[in-house]
């Protein structure tokens, strides 16, 4: 006799059924167990797909079902279904919860709050770097950090929550061992490390554009407030907010400058009412929780507080005060603080080892947040 | 009779000396050329025979014998024209053997007897004088080219006329004067750095790579002003001195690109060509094999503009070359070696659009730019020594009144640094800091303290190969000899830090 999680295991994976007709058959038979010991003649009465039919009926090969759930095992891969003691309380009470889930690490454990910071995969050096600030940010103040593992705004979230020493929970468009973007594998080594990482599908399963919009609804469920940091005024983003306002989620957004239009999407959301964050404590307020920290965000790149933080040569001086968020390229740089380029290399040369500054891409310079 | 003459051909870049030798005996009336030829070697009997007619001289029909030794060495191009058809005339008794020792005659021939110019000049006469020859006669367009040659009477001529009356006396030509300096004209310069607007750092990084001879890569979008500048690179290099002119000369002349009045090139080749180039023309080669571009850039500058669209295999081709300083092309009849001593100066865009990281017009994920840059294979970037991006000019910097400085200012300080690296390479086989082998680089480059804990740091913090810092310290290496400062300091390091070469990423070369 199997066990209930093979049997979830089986149910979810019978070829040619889809969420749809999954729930309409726990509709009728309530459980796994049931239908696996429904007969022919029983079935028939409610698939009349020919099809189908026949699907759930080759599928039932008790040792095929076993043998490929001990993969599972082999592979560190563990097997949640929404009956199990550890599937995440917040995902219980959502519309069309995940039936299961497989998980690389570990699930959270505790009361920790979470947050999902999401935005555009295409964002500006801005969005990265606000990305990174709420990351580390919302870490160092116990916040576990959900996001998708992609490029641009999640990326920096989860890196930032990392290195931080944070909890981060990344969740996935595609099998659960398949890494997507490849670019981003380091990403995914070290969130399995320090947090978890989950995903609907099974192993083997490549990513496809549908599968996006549907693991959103995950993001926004297992978190509790969901923070935008930069998107456009079509954003994927968007898909998650929705779900996160059906779910009763809170939703925080970054403001950008009204003439950029990578800040154009937050700045709607703002308009139809999300909170408006411009530091850390506008989050941890709806919240109820303390900031414990000095530094304001929009001191942080003043030139004045680095000066004072660090101990800065004259010439480095003048050529913080000419660089920005958006990176600078090295010969605007050299035309605007008149001095000779050499000195100028090796004013943001000794800035970038100092960890003040970093270049973005070759001599290109910007200010550092994180 | 019978009767012979000297000439001589070309092999790659060298001379080889030819005999020239005519039967002319009873029988029935025949012309035939033997000793390897190829088809325009064999065009040679049509052309001597009207050209002796038309230059009024008459031969019976007879049974002409003609013969170029070495008989296994292929015989090419129609310079054997003269020595074909004086030794003829000499087989015919219109000229006595003993005026033709120890001469070397070359020339093609025109149906009515004028000379014209053939290529490969200076080398076949170059390699005469090894030989003991005392006397050449070529035409009269070839005569600036032969004059740089010492020790050999040097006779041009303009028509076989004249050939013949120098050889019986009749009427000597006048022997061509040795050259023996240089004529460097510095204001027939085309191309000065003063034409470029604005790009200091371009400039300085370009400064930095000519004193030095660092390899460089530029990063830019299209219309950034790349070609435009690498063109008036040549501008700031040291002038040409008289063996690296011959050198070239050789190269050109094999090739057949000299101006016909010009003698000696006298100034530095830049050459730029087409990403859509064959092997055999960039390396060099073919049946008979000749100078490709690496060659023809000799003492110059080889610009690969849109680097990432050349032939991989092309590219990788180079690398050897690029390290030897010469090239050596085997064929069945024999080694050729070209020499290739070059500045390799490449130029590509940051990505498929070409506009990063300007936001508001590349529209290239960074997925796409990252790839994008990482095309250019490891073993290609391992033989540039500094990289530096570049951007398009604003309107107020093009159009700006600000003065540039001018090449004659840039090449001065250019000269005095690599004085300095004449004094410190003397007694060693290298020219150039670029050049130094890695394990002289800790004595030549000596590093403080501070220097040293620097280092560490530029190591942990940036993504750079021990090739990469190596290079690195190079390239601070030559910013200090263009300060006048005998130790490499931090300062140096630090600017050099801007140039550097790595695994070009998304700017992705820092370990955070």
């Amino acid at each position: 006799m199997l066990k209930e999680e093979m049997l979830w295991y089986w149910f979810v994976n019978i070829p040619g059924v889809g969420r749809k007709t999954q729930k309409y058959l726990l509709d009728i038979y309530s459980s796994p167990a049931n239908l696996y010991q429904a007969t022919h003649v029983e079935i028939s009465r409610y698939i009349k797909n020919e099809k189908v039919l026949n699907s759930i009926l080759d599928s039932k090969d008790e040792e095929k079902i076993l043998k490929e759930y001990e993969v599972l095992s082999k592979r560190n891969i563990e097997f949640v279904h929404c009956n199990s003691e550890n599937y995440p309380e917040t995902l219980k009470y959502i519309d069309d919860s995940p039936l299961v889930l497989y998980v690389k690490g570990k699930l959270p454990v505790g009361n920790q709050k979470s947050i999902a910071v999401i935005g555009s995969r295409n964002c500006t050096r801005y969005g990265r770097e606000m990305a990174a600030y709420f990351g580390r940010e919302l870490s160092l103040h116990g916040f576990h950090i959900v996001s998708g593992l992609a490029y641009g705004i999640d990326g920096a979230a989860h890196k930032a929550a990392i290195e931080a020493g944070g909890y981060t929970i990344g969740v996935l468009g595609c099998g659960i061992d398949w890494v997507y973007p490849k670019e981003n594998y380091d990403l995914f080594i070290q969130t399995e490390k320090h947090g978890c990482i989950v995903s609907e599908y099974n192993m083997g399963i490549p990513p496809k554009p549908g599968f996006f919009p549907e693991r959103n609804r995950i993001i926004s469920g297992i978190s509790d407030g969901i923070l935008v940091v930069e998107a456009k005024e079509k954003s994927g983003t968007f898909i998650t907010v929705d779900y996160g306002l059906e779910q009763g989620k809170d939703i925080f957004a970054i403001p950008g400058r009204i003439l950029d239009k990578n800040s154009v999407g937050c700045n709607n959301l703002i308009k139809f009412g999300a909170h408006v964050v411009t530091d850390v404590s506008d989050i941890l307020d709806i919240y109820c929780m303390n900031v414990n920290k000095t530094d304001k965000l929009v001191d942080v790149m003043d030139v004045n507080h680095i000066v004072n933080k660090n101990l800065l040569a004259p010439t480095e001086k003048m050529v913080y005060s000419c660089l920005q968020i958006e990176p600078k390229y090295l010969d605007d740089i050299i035309s605007e603080v008149k001095i000779a380029p050499q000195e100028i290399c090796k004013a943001l040369n000794q800035l970038v080892l100092k960890g003040i500054i970093a270049e973005t891409s070759r001599n290109y310079y910007a200010i550092k947040i994180v | 009779m019978y009767s012979k003459v000297l000439s001589g051909a070309l092999h790659g870049v060298e001379g080889r000396l030819i005999t020239v030798e005519s039967d002319v005996s009873e029988g029935l009336p025949v012309f035939n050329m033997v000793g390897f030829l190829a088809s325009e070697v064999r065009e040679a009997s049509d052309r001597v025979r009207t050209a002796i007619r038309n230059s009024g001289y008459r031969i019976k029909p007879q049974r002409i014998t003609i013969n170029l030794s070495p008989a296994d060495l292929r015989k090419e191009g129609s310079a054997f024209d003269l020595p074909i058809c004086v030794s003829l005339l000499a087989a015919y008794g219109f000229i006595p053997q003993s005026c033709l020792k120890d001469t070397l005659i070359i020339g093609e021939l025109s149906l009515n007897g004028d000379l014209r110019p053939v290529r490969g000049i200076l080398s076949i006469v170059d390699y005469a004088r090894k030989q003991n020859v005392t006397s050449v006669i070529l035409p009269y367009e070839n005569r600036k080219e032969a004059s740089v040659v010492p020790g050999l009477h040097i006779y041009a001529a303009k028509s076989l006329n004249e050939v013949v009356d120098h050889l019986l006396d009749t009427a000597k030509l006048n022997e061509e004067e040795y050259i023996s300096y240089l004529d460097h004209d510095f204001t027939s310069d085309f191309y000065d750095f003063q034409d470029v607007k604005g790009q200091k750092i371009m400039k300085r990084a370009l400064e930095i790579a000519v004193t030095g001879m660092h390899n460089i890569l530029m990063l830019g979008p299209p219309g950034a002003g790349k070609s435009m500048i690498a063109k008036r690179i040549p501008s700031i290099m040291p002038p040409l001195s008289y063996e690296e002119s011959i050198e070239i000369t050789k190269i050109y002349s094999v090739n057949g690109m000299l101006t016909p009045e010009k003698g000696l090139i006298n100034q530095r080749p830049f050459r730029m060509p087409h990403h859509s180039i064959t092997a055999t023309s960039l390396i060099g080669g073919g049946q008979s094999p000749k100078p490709g571009e690496i060659s023809l850039a000799h003492n110059g500058v080889l610009f690969l503009d849109e680097f990432l669209e050349f032939n991989k295999n092309n590219i990788e081709m180079m690398r050897q070359p690029m390290e030897d300083g010469k090239i050596t092309i085997s064929r069945l009849q024999g080694s050729y070696t070209f020499p290739c001593k070059f500045m390799l100066v490449a130029a590509m865009n940051p990505c498929p659009c070409g506009y990063y990281p300007d936001r508001k017009k590349c529209h290239c994920t960074d997925v796409q730019v990252d790839r994008y840059l990482k095309k250019i294979s490891y073993p290609m970037l391992d033989r540039i020594d500094m990289s530096i991006t570049v951007k398009k000019l604003e309107y107020n910097e093009l159009y700006g009144t600000n003065k540039e400085e001018t090449s004659k200012s840039i090449r001065q300080r250019v000269l005095k640094a690599i004085d300095i690296q004449k004094k410190r390479f003397e007694d060693m086989n290298i020219f150039f800091n670029s050049q130094i082998p890695d394990n002289i680089l800790d004595s030549c480059c000596m590093l403080g303290e501070d220097e040293i804990s620097l280092r560490k740091s530029i190591f942990e913090n940036y993504n750079l190969s021990a090739r990469g810092i190596h290079k690195l310290i190079k390239v601070a290496r030559t910013i200090a000899d263009l300060d006048g400062s005998e130790r490499v300091c931090c300062d140096h390091i630090l600017e050099a830090l801007s140039y550097r070469i790595s695994n070009i990423g998304l700017g992705g070369d820092m370990k955070c």
